[in-house]
């Protein structure tokens, strides 16, 4: 394979996994506004419950992926019950819901590492396709990784844009108090959206543990990245965090390839922090004009 | 009078840590006042930029890693003298606070958050990345003990460790209160609460946070390489998880934006961490359970709590009023 | 009792600052009031505390027969009170449709929301040709006209408008004057608040003058000696009781 090939491979599935993961992460940012530093511990527990129903129930890996996101969604509802709503509307709340959503990642790797234990383990390929484009290969999950991030983010953008409840989630991110006038009651909408977010990162979880092993603090590297691409993106717009998750994807193929794999996040996270001063609305960002 | 009674807990807070180590002589209970010393001086000099200043730090682990590393370096590397090495881990903390300091030019609230968050876990890559000069994955084992004369500070139950540790304690806990009370910890408080009002007086924003947060990375850096002293070894463990979520716990759990609280915070959480230290993943899951419901039912902490048991304690004991006294609204109030 | 809206002794603030000292007032079945003072008076906070975007400090606010104390700004929205807010930058990137029918759905309407769109087209005739534009690239007047339209669309029994007319052109203003007339004509109750004391009387039955936090004077909106008596009061009040 040409080295080209493999960029655009590791671009593809490294952009897709963070898309998954940012895009939830935007949308809590956008209609909370907060950050759920909680997101990658989230992530590793799907992964595991994923394992968890595919080996006790034998079912399909898909059933049980089904399965856990279900679960998952359950538990991202309780999480944001217990850890997100009690803090947000108090005075320094953003730094209070920061702590809550730091401590709930030690609860849940914790927890993970009392449940599952300490042997290694793997989800089997998520498929068996292979698909060659102009000398650069995708298989198995890669492949379904490639096609399944953007498919499921894209249905997202069409729930947003089409429906009474993306509608609500809409009117909520854009101005949250004439939204409560109308009649929307804002923790409903917060709950929506944090199970939708957890969904999403189940997915990206059970994809990354089908390529390599699950350990209790799986979800720490993706969260970060995801951080960059909301850096980059300009956190709050989905279509900026799109751009973003394949820009971060890219950027970091290329800086693995040349520079090895101990650099690459370096030169990555070097690149936020320049974004962040050269830009802090985000790269991508345009000013919404309100005449 | 009043300033009598300010000053009078000085002494008496020296001569409790002087005293300490002779009622707890066990190398165990001895071990556990050093780590509340480090904790405490850790947490209270975090708490000037999370607490008093109101910035989203969350690199101050960082600079911890950094004195400890850099200390750890030259005490292996070079033969420099260790009491020397400590001042410099101040330095080399306060110079990488800059770096850590950028981000807060340009941002505010959260993204601070996360920038500073990402240069903490930044330390780890890149320390990873330098395996010649930082051993990578296996850290720096051997580093030299500190000994005063010809006595180690290891000998006796690691006495000299202890008053190493107690005396930058005392230190750091004199600076802290000086600095909350002194113009700069007045502008803090200022910008913190009313920034609009506090620039538009003539309060740099930029200058003052600087200065609060290389005062804090400087403190964080001494203490790192008193861990790496006090250990013998250094590894990517410093910049982690467990110890960045065990001062948050401090902080909070003694009550952010209080002097003492975070002093409070770290012998309690040093205590109960210890003595979970054989439940395996249940102390960590103690530990995140306490941040929380401190969080939810005490958000100013112990400190918060003692507080409002003292007005309470004086308004029983006050001079008798025809009123029937309502407890509830010291409560209420915000 | 008859009351829509009775406000009993109603205190309420930010923090220290005491910006409603027991206020009350009552607004009958039917009836529409307006209420008139300075700004920075309590005007706006006293709104606030009626759709519960605000937490009074002590007294009891009664709608339809019953005490707000409980409820969310949902729950009254589902009643029937409708809050328009003061200067809403409404939701810059929905559509004046998208918006109109949100606010329908959202106060439990979303089998009827044709019926009220074509309803609330007919008053603001403005809004159907600007229909499909994002809200947030409307007009001043425009963008008064939608929000509006979207308390219209959610039914209210007790519409309180804040501020309909501030910061426009005296053209637009009274385009948007004729639009409230209209919007009078199709709801039972109103409470009316403007910085333009003409058309607050002119569309009112009632008022309220509110000074520092408290009733001053109220009246009759179309007796002609009130209004000089009134007018008189608040303005030199006005002028050196400023906070």
């Amino acid at each position: 394979m040409s080295s080209l090939s493999v960029v655009l491979t590791s671009t593809l599935v490294l952009g897709g996994l963070y898309l998954l993961m940012a895009a939830g992460l935007t949308l809590i940012w956008s209609t909370l506004r907060v950050f759920n530093f909680g997101h990658g511990a989230l992530l590793m527990f799907g992964a595991y419950l994923t394992w968890t129903l595919l080996t006790t129930t034998g079912l399909p890996l898909v059933v049980a992926l089904i399965g856990a996101v279900v679960a998952m969604a359950a538990i991202g509802a309780i999480y944001e019950f217990l850890l997100v709503s009690p803090f947000i509307k108090r005075p320094n709340g953003d730094m209070l819901v920061m702590v809550a959503t730091l401590a709930a990642t030690m609860l849940l790797q914790s927890g993970a590492q009392l449940i599952w234990g300490p042997e290694l383990k793997q989800l089997p390929p998520f498929g068996q396709g292979r698909v060659e484009v102009a000398g650069s290969v995708a298989q198995g999950t890669q492949l379904v990784t490639i096609v399944l991030a953007p498919l499921l983010v894209g249905l997202l953008a069409l729930v947003l844009k089409r429906t009474g409840i993306g509608l609500t989630v809409r009117a909520l991110e854009q101005n949250r108090e004439h939204a409560q006038l109308l009649g929307i009651a804002p923790r409903r909408v917060y709950l929506f959206v944090v199970m939708v977010a957890v969904g999403l990162a189940t997915v990206a979880g059970a994809l990354l543990a089908s390529m390599q092993f699950m350990t209790p603090a799986m979800g720490a590297d993706p969260l970060l990245r995801a951080f960059v691409v909301l850096a980059f993106g300009g956190a709050g717009s989905l279509a900026g965090t799109i751009t973003g998750a394949y820009a971060i994807g890219l950027l970091e193929a290329l800086t693995t390839y040349y520079f090895g794999l101990s650099w690459s996040p370096v030169l990555v996270f070097l690149a936020m922090i320049i974004i962040m001063l050269v830009k802090p609305e985000g790269l991508l960002h345009t000013r919404v004009r309100s005449a | 009078m009043a300033n009598f009674r300010t000053w009078a807990g000085w002494p008496l807070y020296a001569l409790v840590l002087g005293l300490l180590p002779l009622v707890f002589t066990d190398p165990h209970s001895r071990l556990l006042l050093i780590l509340i010393t480090m904790y405490g001086v850790l947490a209270l000099s975090w708490n000037l930029t999370l607490g008093f200043a109101g910035i989203f730090n969350f690199a101050q682990i960082g600079f911890f890693g950094i004195g400890a590393y850099t200390a750890a370096i030259l005490s292996t590397r070079t033969g420099i003298d260790p009491w020397l090495a400590i001042p410099i881990s101040g330095v080399s903390a306060v110079l990488a606070s800059l770096v850590a300091f950028l981000p807060v030019l340009r941002l505010r609230g959260i993204y601070v958050g996360l920038a500073t968050y990402v240069f903490s876990q930044l330390c780890i890559y890149l320390v990873l990345g330098q395996a010649g000069l930082t051993g990578g994955s296996n850290g720096i084992v051997g580093i030299p003990r500190l000994t005063l004369g010809e006595t180690s500070l290891r000998a006796d139950g690691r006495l000299g460790y202890y008053f190493l540790g107690a005396a930058l304690l005392f230190a750091v806990t004199l600076l802290v209160r000086l600095l909350t009370r002194s113009t700069l910890g007045m502008s803090l408080l200022a910008l913190r609460d009313n920034e609009p009002l506090a620039t538009s007086r003539g309060v740099s924003r930029v200058r003052q946070h600087l200065i609060v947060f290389m005062i804090g990375a400087g403190v964080a850096g001494v203490a790192g390489s008193f861990n790496a002293f006090l250990n013998g070894v250094v590894s990517t463990d410093i910049f982690g998880f467990g110890y960045l979520t065990l001062l948050l716990s401090m902080i909070f759990l003694g009550g952010s934006g209080s002097v003492y609280g975070p002093v409070a915070g770290a012998v309690v959480v040093t205590i109960v961490s210890d003595a979970l230290q054989d439940a395996g993943p249940w102390r960590d899951i103690v530990i995140a359970a306490l941040i929380v419901v401190v969080l939810w039912a005490a958000p100013k902490g112990l400190a918060g709590l003692a507080r409002q048991a003292l007005t309470v304690f004086r308004r029983d004991r006050g001079p008798v009023t025809a009123e029937p006294v309502h407890v509830q609204t010291s409560k209420e109030m915000p | 009792m008859t009351d829509l809206l009775n406000v009993d002794t109603v205190t309420a603030g930010y923090g220290q600052a005491k910006v409603l000292r027991g206020i009350s007032l009552r607004v009958a079945q039917g009836e529409a009031i307006g209420l008139l003072g300075p700004n920075g008076h309590g005007k706006t906070t006293l709104l606030r505390c009626l759709s519960r975007l605000h937490r009074p400090e002590s007294g009891t606010i009664t709608f339809a027969g019953r005490d707000t104390a409980n409820n969310s700004p949902r729950d009254l929205v589902r009643r029937g009170l409708i809050h328009v807010p003061q200067g809403s930058r409404l939701f810059p990137q929905l559509s004046v449709e998208e918006a109109l029918r949100l606010s329908a759905a959202s106060s439990g309407h979303s089998r009827s929301w044709r019926e009220s769109l074509e309803r609330v087209y007919s008053v603001f005739p403005r809004l159907k040709e600007r229909r499909g534009q994002l809200t947030g690239t409307l007009s001043g007047g425009e963008r008064q006209m939608a929000s509006l339209g979207m308390g219209l669309m959610a039914q209210p029994t007790l519409l309180i408008l804040d501020e309909p007319t501030l910061g426009l052109s005296p053209k637009v203003k009274h385009e948007l004057s004729e639009c409230i007339a209209r919007v009078r004509a199709e709801v039972s109750s109103i409470i009316l608040v403007d910085g333009d004391m003409e058309l607050v009387l002119d569309l009112t039955d009632r008022y309220y003058v509110v000074l520092h936090g408290d009733i001053v004077q109220s009246g009759a909106s179309d007796a002609d000696r009130s209004r000089e008596a009134m007018m008189s009061l608040f303005l030199g009040g006005a002028a050196d009781e400023q906070p």
